[in-house]
């Protein structure tokens, strides 16, 4: 049976009706707009998926009132009720926001990326070390206050602490978990007291470069400027830590971050263990940015 | 006509009003998101609403698949369900 529909020029075209033919097309339609969220196609292929579920709303329902089908033309609208690009998008980044990144093979199943231990965009080393995190933050922040403390007792800095993480936290892996690695952030001390002169600047390089040896940080180089005459950066670097002091003005600022570094809660091999399971497997799209240091 | 409304409204109606139900109580957890979090209650009453007007529907021979769908999709697309879901499967974070 077809529904006829007149056209101003006295013709008329057919629309065929046959519940099955509509069944088929709806799930094409479910499975074009699987394939354009899954692979984060073009959004103009979802928005055709779109105007095509709708069309085979409108014909399927035309069909289930013409043709009396109770069953296969009312399934196929439920079908792209279920399967259009707006409910797929909807449900995946609510399963995004809650399981992380998942993608199918046909070998392994499920993969839940979210348990990916490494950290997108960023090569591991193939034996990471163990750092233990808790006691480098503990020595990072004596040797900052140390340097702070003679500052402030020789010429009478006043200091402020910037916002921001401090201490030891995880570093997201990119698709919506943590990997096992941690990075160590001191508070960035800043002081707008520097008067410019030759003497409170060597003292502020100078005692910034006894905190750095003290953390074993002995790699020093300019990565702005010219900290010994003028305005400038100078970062002292070793083991993933860099410490940085920088004179701009009256304004002296000091910062650390170090990472990033495996977690000491992590067993011997844990990371080759859990980093095996996704071995030879392409990393999908991250939904975070990891914040590696 | 309601007929046919049913038919080809209800299924795609309970769809999203359930997507949105989900998306509005995960928003409505930041604080930030005000609209959604004020929106949450009134969807959640809609989505019940879905459900009892699937019900009704199923009465009927012609609109049953539709009030089927509508129903199931209230029962298993609502926040505490899709709670219990990635919880049960081991997916929750």
């Amino acid at each position: 049976m077809t529904a006829t529909v007149e056209q101003t020029a006295g013709r008329s075209i057919r629309i065929p009706l046959r519940p099955g033919l509509i069944l088929a097309c709806a799930v094409v339609v479910v499975l074009v707009s699987w394939v354009s969220i899954a692979f984060r196609l073009p959004w103009i292929i979802a928005a055709i998926a779109m105007l095509l579920a709708v069309l085979v709303t409108v014909w399927g329902t035309l069909s289930a009132i013409v043709r009396r089908s109770l069953f296969v033309a009312p399934l196929a609208i439920c079908l792209v009720a279920a399967g259009n690009p707006a409910t797929l998008a909807g449900l995946g980044s609510y399963v995004e926001r809650h399981a992380g990144v998942l993608s199918v093979t046909l070998d392994r199943g499920i993969v839940l990326w979210a348990k990916y231990p490494g950290i997108a965009g960023w090569d591991a080393p193939t034996d990471p070390q163990p750092v233990d995190t808790i006691a480098l933050a503990k020595n990072v922040q004596r040797a900052l206050r140390t340097a702070i403390g003679s500052l402030t007792t020789a010429y009478g800095w006043a200091w402020q602490i910037g916002d921001g993480d401090v201490g030891v936290t995880p570093i997201p892996n990119g698709f919506g978990g943590n990997s096992m690695f941690e990075r160590v952030d001191a508070p960035r001390w800043t002081t707008d007291a520097f008067d410019g002169s030759d003497e409170q600047r060597a003292a502020a390089i100078a005692t910034a470069e006894a905190s750095a040896a003290e953390l074993g940080l002995t790699q020093a180089s300019d990565t702005a400027g010219a900290v010994d005459t003028g305005d400038g950066t100078r970062s002292w670097s070793a083991d993933s830590q860099t410490l940085t002091l920088t004179i701009a003005g009256s304004r002296v600022t000091l910062t650390y971050v170090g990472g990033p570094f495996l977690s000491t809660l992590s067993l011997p091999g844990e990371f080759e263990t859990a980093s095996s399971g996704y071995a030879g497997l392409p990393l999908p799209p991250t939904i975070v940015t990891p914040d590696v240091p | 006509m309601l007929r046919a409304l049913t038919i080809g409204l209800l299924p795609m109606l309970a769809m999203g009003v359930a997507v949105l139900t989900l998306v509005a109580f995960d928003l409505g957890q930041d604080p930030a998101a005000q609209p959604w979090s004020e929106l949450s209650g009134w969807l959640f009453a809609a989505l019940v609403l879905v459900g009892i007007v699937g019900i009704i529907a199923m009465l009927d021979a012609r609109t049953r698949v539709a009030g089927a769908f509508a129903l199931l999709i209230s029962l298993i697309v609502n926040p505490l369900t899709a709670a219990y879901l990635l919880l049960a499967l081991g997916l929750n974070l």
